[in-house]
């Protein structure tokens, strides 16, 4: 009996991922400590974040509860990222240089696949709870109230929204086949441009706006999808694409991985 | 046809030549210059189904370059190869479910988890089933004695037990074509001759077609019909290493020990062997060099017989090393 291909490696990812919490049991107290500071982390930001804005009770004609909207979605969708496809970045120093590349491509799976598999960032953990938090502090301040259906939209575009992020990252780090890169510093600019995603992107300077939309289109991790929710009909047809972008970016994404992939030399020992 | 097909294969590595210090390092920023490393040089070769071949050669001759684009790590740069019917390069997927490799240098296995996690999740990887899995378990813990590792982490273990998890590990699929890349490097003797008893079962029950990279040319002599001996990325010699032994190294040794000094010009005189002199430092050792072809050690040792009164006799086999060492020698010329 053939178990259908999708079953097999949503098994395969279960199965990984069980195992990694069994590698991460062996470090413990690690993780509690690694949790604990964390959390204590981002509940610091989190206070500072309300103080701050609790004070600035209008931008740009953005309220309160609509930036703090949008940035507990852009949070989101960044934990969601971290958790599930940061290994990406290990790309460069742990796989091709330290020749883990090897073992990959002797298992019979896909090796992208495997990359993003072999290793999950629970401390990312903490960073959803904070982007929820912030999400349902706004939601409570705008006294927003979602139909069934526009919790699956939501639900539809935090995944897109995660997905432009990891396929942004997996176009950068794919160029690590080209340009030997071991501090994963290709992936860099985008960490720290998708500060500027968090917030509404009209109180910045146009060019600055078309950068976000169109070059690195991080306002579609954030900005556009988030303002469907804030009932801003200007946005809308941005909130349709961004489903679009989020398949057009991993197409481009396994194009240049495909095509690096060809490339790899592996290691002399 | 071949289960394994080489024909004219070409590896060549690009590297850039890196300059030296602060200086050099902004220069290579800007303007590198690149080098080519013709790993594997145009070499052909066939193995055939139930075949152990040995694959020998100096350091950095190609060996782990023919076994990568074998494997389908890496693509070739020039020439075809085909395992089994498939080219590896070009169907990886399918093509690794197919064989097992050992490096005996890496490990395969995840580092973190324990060698039993490590093998469940191969076996739902390569979809093994669990009675096939438990059979094979058994089989590898009677042979390689592996059932008291089955619970450390991999990280914990020895060389010789984690090479021994390892080829366990890359076995459990039952693949019909293994590829071992020093699978005997850095083992203690009982582990090795264990291994090379556990390889040869294999091949012969199974009929698993096998290629062996080792520097331990025992491995050879106790595995390997055929051998393959690789020089700078070229195949220097094809065949069998024991049947080259006997052909190569006609030269051979008597060495002779005496109770007192001889007069040696007068002894190559009625031997008729012309390679002939004293060894050690005491004098009182005879070393004649013959070549087998024209003269027999009968003969030799029959007239040192009647013209001595020697303390002992011992005769020098050459060794499937000076063999090899011979054949690397004949090369460099
Ligand atoms: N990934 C690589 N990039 C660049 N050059 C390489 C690479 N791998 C191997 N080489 C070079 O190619 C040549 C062949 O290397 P290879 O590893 O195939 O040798 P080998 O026969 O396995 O040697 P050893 O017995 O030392 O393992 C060497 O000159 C080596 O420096
Ligand atoms: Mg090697």
């Amino acid at each position: 009996m053939v178990m259908p291909r999708i079953f097999f490696y949503g098994k395969i990812y279960l199965r990984y991922f069980g195992q990694y919490f069994k590698g991460r049991l062996a470090y413990r107290s690690d993780i509690l400590i690694q949790m604990v500071f964390a959390l204590s982390t981002q509940i610091t930001s989190l206070v500072f974040i309300v103080i701050i804005f609790n004070h600035i009770p209008d931008i740009n004609g953005w309220s309160y509860g609509e930036i703090l909207f949008i940035y507990g979605f852009a949070q989101i969708s960044i934990a969601l990222f971290s958790m599930f496809f940061s290994n990406l970045i290990q790309l460069g120093r742990f796989y091709i240089l330290d020749g883990n590349f090897d073992r990959v491509l002797l298992r019979p799976l896909p090796p992208l696949f495997q990359i993003i598999i072999e290793r999950l960032d629970i401390g990312s953990f903490s960073t959803l709870a904070m982007g929820v938090g912030a999400l349902l502090y706004a939601a409570a301040k705008l006294d927003m109230s979602l139909s069934a259906v526009e919790c699956l939209i939501f639900f539809g575009l935090v995944l897109s929204a995660t997905l432009i992020f990891a396929g942004l990252v997996l176009i950068l780090v794919s160029l690590t086949f080209w340009i030997k890169d071991p501090t994963g510093a290709l992936a860099w600019p985008l960490m720290t441009v998708r500060e500027f995603a968090k917030y509404p992107i009209t109180i910045y300077t146009p060019a600055l706006q078309v950068f976000l939309s169109w070059i690195l289109p991080l306002a579609f991790t954030s900005f556009y999808p988030a303002t469907l929710f804030l009932g801003r009909e200007d946005y809308v047809l941005y909130v349709y694409l961004t489903p679009v972008i989020a398949l057009l970016i991993w197409g481009l994404g396994i194009l240049v991985w495909n095509l690096g992939l060809r490339r790899y030399e592996s290691s002399g020992s | 046809m071949a289960l394994i097909a080489v024909e004219n294969l070409t590896k060549s590595y690009k590297t850039f030549k890196r300059k030296e210090g602060l200086k050099g390092a902004f220069i290579n920023l800007f303007k590198r210059e690149y080098e080519f490393v013709q790993a594997v040089d145009n070499i052909s070769f066939h193995v055939e189904s139930g075949e152990i071949l040995g694959y020998i050669g100096p350091n950095g001759a190609g060996k782990s370059t023919t076994i990568k684009i074998l494997t389908g790590i890496l693509t070739p740069t020039a020439g075809e190869v085909a395992v089994n019917g498939l080219v590896p390069y070009k169907r990886r997927q399918q093509h690794v479910k197919n064989i097992g490799v050992v490096f005996g240098q890496r490990t395969q296995l995840w580092w973190d988890i324990a060698v039993i996690e490590a093998f469940t999740l191969l076996r739902d990887i390569y979809e093994v089933s669990k009675t096939d899995f438990q059979a094979q378990l058994k089989k590898f813990d009677e042979v390689l004695g592996i059932g008291p590792l089955l619970h450390i982490p991999v990280r914990k273990l020895s060389l010789g037990q984690r090479v021994r998890c390892d080829i366990a590990a890359s076995l459990l699929h039952n693949p019909p074509v293994v590829f071992l890349d020093e699978p005997t490097i850095g083992l203690d003797v009982a582990v090795k001759s264990n291994i090379r008893e556990f390889i040869k079962e294999m091949n012969a029950s199974l009929g698993t077609t096998m290629i062996l990279t080792t520097h331990d040319l025992s491995d050879i002599e106790y595995l390997c019909q055929r051998s393959l001996i690789i020089d700078q990325g070229k195949i220097i010699f094809d065949g069998d290493l024991q049947q080259a032994k006997d052909e190569l190294a006609r030269q051979r040794k008597i060495q002779v020990d005496l109770y007192e000094r001889v007069d040696i010009d007068s002894i190559r005189d009625q031997l008729k062997v012309a390679e002939l002199e004293f060894a050690g430092q005491n004098d009182y050792s005879l070393t004649i060099s013959f070549n087998k072809d024209e003269i027999s050690a009968i003969d030799i040792i029959q007239k040192i017989l009647d013209l001595l009164h020697p303390r002992d006799i011992k005769i020098e086999e050459p060794t499937i090393e000076t063999v090899v060492k011979e054949i690397y020698e004949k090369r460099s010329l």
